[in-house]
């Protein structure tokens, strides 16, 4: 570790800063050479557009990943900082997180058309948000946690040195928050990637919009009538590399950076060995001089333009001033009024949105089959739950005493996590569907490869992440007792990872209600195919589908079709969350934790 | 007089019944004191020196320093802390002037004031090192030079000594005890936190004994043997015995 210090001071905080400056720049800047003023219902897939398309969809991912990191920071913070305000945000994050994004689909889009019109730049606004839906809850938890879980004299060592505002928030803050926020902001990638399909394919009134980028490539490839197959591996093949230099370039460097931000002094062996463009870095001149003369330059110097004028502003301040009492009383109370005056309105106007939906339609059309539709969707996301849980237990269990092995599966993991479903439409549709001649038992197989990419790596993830967390001395002590193999993974591992197991299946049912959307509605090479389930309704009261009447629903009817599903969906989630997995999960993080 | 507490109470309010944990505390500490408050574990030394440091209010009764009542955080006092409280994402140098810059001193100042503290501990080389890289007492060698580089009228310590092995907590105690006596540094006035007797004799003008349910002081002993002390000399046993048969009492 301490051999690798001098380089990880190079990565600095400068290095990610400039990063994702020099991206937002990148995205400034195509947007203006290539203005956009028309949409499309349909951009043809070709290759040649492929690298445009990537890029595209890139941007989109940035623009909603620093949309993402400022709401993360801001409503993590107000949630820690406000006890009165923590109470309401903490379940309704909870809420957000885990249903499926479809859901935000009317509201986003209605906000964007209204306040853009029906442009280009309305749907692109609509796409970053809905990326963003998809990114942003577990990185605001992440921060609250952070910021929860640090030490309580470090609190008390700000204030007693009176180190506050902005001084604080960039000292103790901000750095605190970084360990949680990388690791989240790596799921978050992946749930972006994953979304992406539906993300740049809207519909408005019946209407479908195609925003250029891989999302809509890999939806138009799987529908195209002459080379599905080959548009559709061309495809993977650009997400898989965007993916993997991410990871390289980005998540790799920053994560060995960050373990300088945490408090415990153990290395967390998901950043051990593969380093990324770090370890590449100190392996011989050429890639140093690469880094040196091309990276380096490029992120130091947007994060150095930014802190000198950062440093110039700073010359500028007042002197330290003690406000009034009387203005922060005042200014607090305001505060307070203007917060209670938002969600009043949010809930009245939400309120009359939704009775007036429901003035016409009390039961809109295929409402009936809301509830048999959720118990046939939850079954198959237990099926692809046991299903990933039969071969992800005995890989970690396996893995555990291979640390290479360890490595391969949890970077395997994280790129296949943001494999979007559309991805692998073609190789399932074609084996179980066009080759294997299974029927309607064929889409069904083919829908649970779909819904188990959605949900096993969520659970490979958070079991890797608990094994890693099982303290050394407790390893040494169980062989030094000569415990056999057997019995260590029933007296230690088990237990051990327990509290992550059911992490893990909280958010791989999160995922699977997100894949439903997906796996239950294929469309390939001109088929669709439908399974009953909430994730289809969910694609007709969206516009994506069509009902069994072959003609599509009046809008209102629809969107009184989804407010129906999606209040439904929500209150055997929260249900579910409430009485079974948050209890399993305070019981196992009490009776298996590893602090005594 | 540098600080008075009048009456204090502090009451806990949690999840369960309020629990209060001090009640009707009394005491004054004149300027040029070191003053070492002791007791049982859980008996409330901790609460009260946050109160002290205006860390949090009492429920009742009043805090004054230099006769007036203490309305938030005090800045006129420095803290070490007993897990040291270093932030690990930044180096010794970097640990010391965050607190400097919070007061606004100005960044050259801030610099020379900080190398002054480092080499004054002893930490001299390690500058730039990073908190993991220090062993504990180093670790709390920097949190003593941050709390004494604000040059505060009153240094406050929570068991600064009780996370470290002995010999070095010996060593330290001793350089604790030259740096309180040099008079070319600001820190004059000290309340130390422990639970060990021993060392409050060693080291105390005063000791304070605080106890009982809830807990307020039970003994007030000035100490005036001669430093350096020696712990086997009668008079430093007698004194420690006091304090435990006192300490069996509540
Ligand atoms: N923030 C708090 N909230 C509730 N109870 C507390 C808090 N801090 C301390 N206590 C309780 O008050 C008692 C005294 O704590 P403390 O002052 O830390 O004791 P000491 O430092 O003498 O060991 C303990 O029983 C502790 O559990
Ligand atoms: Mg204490």
């Amino acid at each position: 570790m301490a051999d690798e210090i001098p380089q990880i001071r190079r990565f600095s905080l400068g290095y990610w800063v400039g990063t994702i400056l020099v991206l937002l720049a990148a995205a400034v800047l195509a947007r203006m050479l290539h203005p956009f003023n028309h949409v499309k219902s349909h951009v043809p897939a070709s290759v040649w557009q492929l690298p445009q398309d990537a890029a595209w969809s890139f941007f989109r991912m940035v623009e909603a990943y620093i949309l993402s990191l400022v709401f993360a920071m801001s409503v993590g913070v107000y949630a820690y900082t406000n006890l009165r305000a923590r109470r309401l945000i903490l379940p309704i994050l909870d809420i957000l997180q885990s249903i499926p994004i479809v859901s935000f689909f009317p509201a986003a889009l209605a906000v964007a058309v209204w306040l853009f019109g029906g442009g280009r730049l309305g749907f692109e606004i609509a796409a970053v948000v809905l990326i963003f839906t998809g990114m942003s809850w577990n990185m605001t938890f992440s921060v609250y946690e952070s910021l929860i879980m640090m030490p309580r004299e470090t609190t008390e060592c700000a204030e007693s040195f009176g180190i506050r505002g902005a001084q604080r928030f960039f000292t103790i803050t901000l750095p605190v928050c970084v360990p949680g926020l990388l690791y989240n902001s790596i799921v978050s990638w992946a749930a972006g990637w994953f979304a992406l399909t539906a993300c740049e394919i809207l519909s408005v009134n019946n209407q479908k919009v195609a925003l250029p980028g891989i999302g809509s490539f890999l939806q138009q490839a799987a529908n195209s009538k002459t080379h599905p197959l080959e548009l559709n591996l061309c495809g993977v093949a650009v997400l898989l590399g965007i993916i993997m230099m991410m990871e390289f370039f980005v998540w790799r460097p920053l994560a060995v950076w960050a373990e300088i931000f945490r408090y415990e002094v153990a290395v967390s062996s998901i950043t051990r060995g593969h380093t990324g463009i770090l370890g590449w870095y100190q392996r011989g001149w050429l890639p140093r001089a690469f880094v040196n003369y091309v990276i380096f330059p490029l992120t130091n110097g947007v994060a150095g333009l930014v802190r000198y004028t950062r440093g110039s502003a700073k010359k500028m301040v007042l002197p330290r001033m003690e406000v009034p009492a009387l203005i922060i009383r005042v200014w607090s109370n305001i505060q307070r009024f203007a917060g209670w005056l938002l969600i009043a309105g949010l809930v009245l106007g939400g309120g009359y949105y939704i009775v007036n939906i429901f003035r016409h339609h009390l039961l809109p059309p295929l409402a009936e089959k809301i509830p048999a539709y959720i118990g046939f969707s939850f079954l198959r996301i237990l099926i692809a739950y046991v299903l990933s849980m039969l071969w992800v237990v005995p890989a970690v269990l396996w893995a555990r005493t291979r640390p290479r092995a360890f490595r391969r599966l949890s970077s395997l993991s994280q790129t296949m996590a943001g494999l979007p479903p559309i991805a692998l439409t073609f190789i399932v549709i074609s084996i179980f569907v066009e080759h294997l001649h299974m029927g309607y038992w064929g889409v069904e197989a083919a829908g649970m490869v779909l819904l188990m990419n959605g949900v096993q790596w969520y659970v490979l993830f958070n079991m890797l992440g608990g094994i890693a967390k099982i303290p050394g001395d407790l390893k040494e002590v169980c062989n030094a007792m000569g415990l056999s193999r057997r019995q260590q993974w029933r007296y230690l591992v088990i237990p051990a990872i327990l509290p992550s197991l059911f992490t893990g299946t909280i958010t791989a049912f999160g995922g699977g209600w997100n894949t439903l959307i997906f796996s239950e509605f294929i469309t390939y090479s001109g088929h669709t195919y439908n399974l009953p389930g909430i994730g289809w309704l969910l694609n007709v009261a969206s516009g994506s589908a069509l009902p069994p009447s072959g003609k599509p629903l009046p809008a209102a009817q629809a969107q009184a079709l989804l407010f129906a599903a999606v209040g439904c969906l929500i209150v055997l989630i929260v249900v579910l969350n409430r009485l079974l997995w948050k209890r399993l999960q305070a019981w196992a993080a009490d009776r298996f934790r590893l602090d005594y | 007089m540098l600080l008075k507490l009048e009456n204090v109470t502090k009451v806990y309010q949690t999840d369960g019944p309020a629990a209060t944990i001090l009640e009707d505390v009394n005491l004054r500490v004149d300027s040029g004191q070191f003053i070492c408050l002791v007791g049982q574990s859980g008996c409330g030394k901790s609460t009260t020196l946050r109160l002290i440091n205006g860390l949090m209010p009492p429920s009742s009764g009043k805090v004054y320093f230099k006769d007036k009542p203490l309305t938030g955080i005090n800045l006129q006092c420095g803290m070490v802390f007993q897990n040291f409280a270093l932030l690990p994402w930044m180096t010794v140098t970097q640990n010391i002037l965050l607190a400097l810059e919070a007061r606004g001193i100005d960044r050259a100042a801030a610099a020379k004031r900080a190398a002054f503290y480092i080499d004054k501990v002893g930490l001299d080389g390690f500058e730039a090192a990073y908190p993991r890289e220090l062993s504990g007492g180093m670790k709390q060698r920097v949190g003593l030079a941050r709390a004494m580089a604000v040059e505060p009228e009153l240094l406050l310590m929570d068991e600064p000594f009780s996370a470290l092995d002995p010999l070095t907590s010996i060593n330290l105690r001793e350089e604790l005890l030259d740096i309180w006596a040099d008079p070319n540094l600001a820190v004059s006035t000290v309340i130390m936190v422990t639970h060990n007797i021993e060392e409050a004799v060693e080291l105390a003008d005063r000791v304070v004994l605080i106890g009982g349910r809830p807990g307020h002081v039970v003994m007030d002993l000035d100490i005036t043997l001669p430093r350096p002390r020696h712990k086997n000399s009668e008079a430093f046993t007698r004194h420690v015995d006091s304090i435990f048969s006192m300490m069996a009492e509540i």
